[in-house]
């Protein structure tokens, strides 16, 4: 597939799709030179400068404590997208063993763990996490942990209702008759078949990681300071709104930015298949 | 009559494993509310003793039974922060989030179906993309740092209401609106994004239904092929999907009730989380789950009365 | 030819239409024509049949004149005019007002006014064409609200009396009844009565009957024509089986890419055919016996089935007792080497789920049945190519799994057997490295046919393995699977729901209808005597 053919339909450009691909590629070289190089220290106070408003030396300013908001952002938008991914990963293969395996086989099992999930999906997921950090305690892992195995379920929904699809089909009867193993037939014959759905599915995750993410650490059950996040930085720009409003407005666009350029780049994913 | 009785019977139970599930959940945790409530410095004896005055030492189902008992009777216990009973701290404070989730679901229908309606029957390429853009925008932006937005235009620049300034509903029902329409912009404006993406799929989906053709070939306009067919066809999922946005409501306003410094149950839940308040957590998730529960018992018996085919199940 | 007729008989033309062209946009930017520049007329009470293969634009002129086209489809035509208005175009005003908005309205109010009225359709699908959540009622009044000033009570009466004429028992009782409610030919029934309730000029039927099974589809048919005659309705009635339009209809013109073929009175049509096209799918209609073959069958058996049942349990809920249905009873057969045996009946009766049990996709059934060839196990060809090959993987991928599954071939060994497979299937091999979306029907078929047979089977189960290709296609299909079975001596066991082939290429057929045999033979004998009342029904 080559990289115009991607961005172009019927000779007209895809406007959408590059917004999305610029936003995405954005928020990436932003979170990966984070990860080398930042302008300044992003934990390095400097009373001196406290809630510097944007100039040349400090392009975004400084926080209340002095400290650097660019290179913040920077490292924040790191470790923002990073738990994002994680919880998405721990959710997509939980969900996808979860809901194969009660897809392809049906039967009680499936019942019983479908009602579960019902059961589960039916409250607000952020509800649950709040109670999970609440039990567990907060900070990065048992944030993660608790949102990636919140977003099993929904994970599972979808690669379940995809399975129940596929499996009635023709050919997988074929692939029994030409004596696959379930397994094989699960993972290797009806898997590739679900791509599509499961791909928006992994975008809508992602982004709902994100958010989540943020929402968490803004009520400071997530990511502990000292450590930059997205989400954090807004929660400690707060009391600042009116003195200093960069602090707020530079972190939260970032959030925008890369939600919003997963989600175009996930709007017209499902086209290519019909 | 038999599908509103097995649905009640499901209801109940659901709200029994609901109600179990938060129990134990609390049980696990490491630490013990004697414990807590004593302090790091308490002997072995005291906290012993508080154990069986509280009736921690008795078995699991007993409590359970207890614990169902009261939460039926409305009694969830001391708050360990506060020292009031749960159920007192809860009353104040349901009013502010009940009021924000239902105004911000009357924004989100009163804005979203219109529009939704709008961008379903759009034939434009150019207004698509435009619709899917500003949808995916909506979708993208944090609810908080929308509140946070909110505030920062229209109560610190524009100065249309006093950010922290809530006035109950009861005293001057204007006053609340003047300035609750600001959160629940914020708790609106994201959904508002899904909703409208929501409607103009599934209403699209429906225009492409082999009856829309037949309707059409009876002499049907556009607008009662709108109206009596495809709309009528499209309730079904656009009431499940609306019972799932009225549940991510009332999780939304958690943090939105943060940023306005709004006295709801968000907020206390919230502030009891950090202070290992346990009695008052689980009072709030048991409420909570019970009220989604609720909404999607409404939701199927809704459904079942609208679509004729939602047999058994 | 055409144009000439119709302008003679302007007078009593209840419709014309002149090169009317339809098209859709392409893949790459381009227009792509379906129908290219079509003619006909129709007079007062004509019942004029369509036929053609897929993707002959028949479907497609039949919306146009409807004015039901899907949305990005773009019409363009001299004219279409009926009972003397003009629904399209026009010669002197088609060039001056296209893209006019206001020209574009006029035709709209016209199609509102029309439609419903004077003229209607029927489709396909009737489940999907009625609105799955308005009572029957509320349906059929919809025309009459819509054309006609009559109060409710008239509406309801009239209603009733529609449904009775369309020969459904306890109209009355069907009147809150929903869609999913009814059966497939009651559900077509109710179609023909809401077409027919304000008794319009023209009906126009798309493929009415494809959905339903051989004894519904002579009922439908000659109800249609029931009522047209009655009524004096004119009928377009397109369908791509020509033995359903010979007794129906008066006038028949053929279709191919778009362009009409041929044209004439049914009679002309079917008995003095002028284009090679028209003989081509007369010919192609299998009809016939079974020519004789040389090899004599073996007696070794390869398959015999004793007393094989198969209850399927639906389960509703947790604590109900499970309903059972009892899908297949006490079959048992016999299958020698080298033979052809099919079994028949309509939809429902049991002869796929036997089959399963014969291919060991089904669990649970009781009685015994013995394959010799137990090592490979039987291979299947289904019914629907586009669901029996993994539409994400390559050809190549597909007909290599088997020889990955059950030997230890190479690579290279695997990839010499696929280009042997694909010459003898009359495949290119350029075929390996494409996905089956991008094949045609009966190529697709001819994949599915290569993959159950690259492992050298000696019995290959076939399910209704034609009865989704066009007729042309159909007949190239079994002529390739006689080819291979006479050069590899294979055994088939063939089930269809269609008389016609199961004649021209079984040996022995058994007859079956709700899970138990009616009866079984050699082939002819069934054919020309058959002993049992249900048997001589299906061969109508």
């Amino acid at each position: 597939m080559n990289v115009t053919g991607w961005l172009k339909k019927d000779g007209k450009w895809k406007v959408n799709r590059i917004i999305g691909v610029v936003l995405v590629g954005l928020a990436v070289i932003v979170s990966l030179t984070g990860c080398f190089y930042t302008p300044y220290d992003p934990d390095a106070m400097d009373a001196t400068l406290k809630n510097a408003s944007p100039s040349l030396s400090h392009l975004f300013g400084t926080d209340n404590f002095g400290r650097d908001v660019l290179s913040r952002v920077m490292k924040g938008a790191g470790t923002t997208l990073l738990v994002g991914l994680a919880v998405v990963s721990i959710g997509a293969v939980g969900g996808c063993l979860m809901g194969a395996f009660t897809g392809y086989f049906g039967g009680k099992a499936d019942l019983i763990l479908m009602r579960v999930n019902d059961a589960v999906a039916a409250i607000p997921s952020i509800l649950l996490a709040l109670v999970f950090v609440g039990v567990f305690g907060s900070g990065t892992v048992q944030l993660v942990a608790a949102l990636g195995i919140l977003f099993i379920p929904s994970f599972a929904r979808v690669v379940r209702s995809g399975f129940i699809v596929q499996k009635e089909l023709d050919y997988v009867k074929n692939a029994r008759l030409m004596g696959a193993g379930h397994l094989r037939i699960m993972f290797v014959h009806i898997l590739p078949n679900i791509k599509s759905s499961l791909l928006s599915a992994l975008a809508i995750g992602f982004n709902n990681a994100v958010l989540s993410e943020a929402a968490m650490s803004y009520l400071s059950l997530g990511v502990q300071p000292p450590h930059a996040s997205l989400g954090r930085m807004l929660s400690e720009a707060q009391p600042y709104l009116f003195r200093a409003p960069w602090n707020a407005v530079a972190p939260g666009l970032m959030i925008l930015f890369s939600v919003l350029g997963v989600g175009l780049l996930s709007l017209e994913g499902g086209e290519k298949h019909e | 009559m038999r599908y509103f009785l097995k649905k009640t019977v499901a209801l109940v139970i659901t709200l029994l494993v609901a109600a179990f599930l938060t129990f134990l959940a609390f049980e696990v945790i490491p630490s013990d509310a004697a414990m807590a409530k004593l302090g790091m410095d308490a002997t072995e004896e005291e906290i012993e003793a508080l154990r069986e005055a509280m009736g921690l030492n008795r078995s699991l189902p007993v409590r359970y039974g207890d614990f169902l008992l009261g939460a039926l009777r409305g009694d969830f216990g001391e708050s360990t922060q506060y020292g009031l009973p749960v159920t007192e701290l809860l009353a104040d404070r349901f009013g502010v989030t009940i009021g924000l989730a239902l105004l911000s679901f009357v924004l989100i229908v009163g804005i979203s179906v219109p529009l939704g309606i709008f961008a379903a029957r759009t034939k434009s390429k150019a207004g698509e993309g435009i619709i899917a853009f500003l949808t995916q925008t909506m979708m993208a932006v944090p609810p908080f740092f929308l509140g946070m937005l909110i505030t920062l235009l229209f109560g610190i620049v524009l100065r249309w209401f006093t950010p922290g300034a809530y006035v109950p509903a009861g005293e001057n029902f204007f006053g609340f609106l003047g300035f609750m329409i600001f959160p629940a912009m914020a708790v609106a404006i994201p959904k508002i994004g899904m909703s409208v993406r929501f409607l103009q799929s599934s209403l699209k989906e429906q225009m492409q239904a082999d009856y829309v053709r037949t309707a059409k070939s009876k002499g049907c306009g556009r607008r009662r092929v709108l109206w009596s067919h495809v709309l009528r066809n499209a309730l079904v999922p656009v009431v499940t999907f609306l019972t799932m946005v009225m549940a991510e409501i009332l999780a939304g306003s958690i943090v939105i009730e943060q940023v306005f410094n709004l006295s709801g149950i968000g907020r206390l839940l919230a502030v009891s989380i950090s202070g290992r308040d346990y009695p008052v957590v689980r009072a709030i998730v048991l409420y909570t789950t019970a009220v989604v529960v609720l909404l999607n018992y409404g939701a199927d018996l809704i459904c079942r009365y609208l679509d004729p085919r939602i047999k058994e199940i | 030819m055409s144009n000439e007729n119709g302008h003679a008989k302007e007078e009593k033309n209840l419709l014309r239409i002149e090169r009317l062209c339809v098209a859709f946009p392409g893949k790459d930017g381009k227009k792509k024509e379906v129908v290219k520049g079509v003619s006909f007329s129709l007079r007062e009470g004509e019942i004029l049949g369509i036929a053609g293969e897929s993707g002959s634009g028949k479907s497609m002129t039949a919306l146009a004149i409807m004015g039901l086209l899907p949305e990005n489809a773009t019409r363009d035509c001299e004219g279409i005019f009926f009972d003397g208005q003009t629904l399209c175009g026009g010669k002197e005003n088609n060039k001056k007002f296209r893209g006019n908005r206001t020209e574009k309205q006029r035709e709209e109010k016209v199609r509102q006014e029309l439609s419903g009225s004077k003229m209607t359709m029927i489709f396909q699908e009737p489940l999907t064409s009625l609105n799955p959540v308005l009572t029957i009622k509320k349906q059929m009044e919809e025309p009459l609200l819509l054309h006609t000033k009559l109060s409710s009570e008239e509406r309801e009466r009239a209603v009733v009396s529609a449904l009775t004429k369309a020969e459904l028992k306890n109209a009355k009782r069907l009147l809150n009844q929903y869609p999913h409610q009814l059966s497939g030919g009651m559900r077509q029934r109710v179609m023909i009565a809401m077409a027919m309730i304000n008794k319009p000029r023209l009906l126009i039927c798309d493929e009415p009957t494809t959905a339903l099974d051989a004894v519904t589809e002579r009922e439908i048919v000659s109800l249609i024509h029931k009522l047209a005659k009655e009524q004096n309705t004119a009928v377009i009635f397109i369908s791509h089986d020509l033995s359903v339009l010979r007794n129906l209809c008066d006038r028949v013109m053929i279709m191919k890419d778009g362009k009409t073929v041929e044209e004439g009175t049914a009679e002309q049509v079917f008995e003095r055919p002028e284009q090679d096209y028209t003989k081509n799918l007369m010919q192609a209609t299998v009809k016939g016996a079974k020519e004789a073959t040389e090899q004599p069958v073996s007696e070794t058996e390869v398959l015999s089935a004793t007393k094989v049942s198969v209850v399927f349990r639906r389960s509703n809920g947790w604590f109900r007792v499970p309903e059972l249905k009892q899908a297949v009873s006490e079959v048992s057969l016999s299958v020698k080497q080298g033979e052809i045996f099919g079994i028949v009946g309509e939809s429902g009766c049991g002869k796929s789920t036997l089959l399963k049990a014969l291919a060991g996709l089904l669990v649970h059934y009781e009685g015994t049945i013995w394959k010799k060839d137990s090592k490979i196990g039987v291979q299947m060809v289904f019914q629907d190519p586009y669901t029996s090959l993994n539409p994400a993987k390559k050809v190549g991928w597909i007909l290599e799994e088997p020889l990955r599954l059950n030997t230890g071939l190479s690579k290279e060994e695997r990839e010499q057997r696929v280009r042997e497979i694909l010459k003898e299937t009359e495949l290119p091999e350029e075929v390996a490295e494409r996905h089956v979306s991008e094949l045609s029907g009966g190529q697709r078929q001819r994949v599915a046919i290569a993959a159950a047979l690259i492992t050298k089977p000696e019995l290959v189960l076939l399910d209704e393995p034609v009865s989704a290709l066009d007729v042309t296609v159909q007949a190239q299909i079994l002529e390739l699977l006689l080819r291979l079975q006479r050069e590899h001596n294979l055994t088939y066991i063939f089930v269809s729901h269609d008389m016609a082939v199961v004649r021209k290429i079984c040996d022995r057929v058994m007859v079956m209808k709700d899970g138990r045999v009616v009866e079984c033979g050699e082939t002819e004998d069934l054919f020309v005597k058959p002993q049992e009342e249900y048997t001589k029904k299906l061969l109508g």
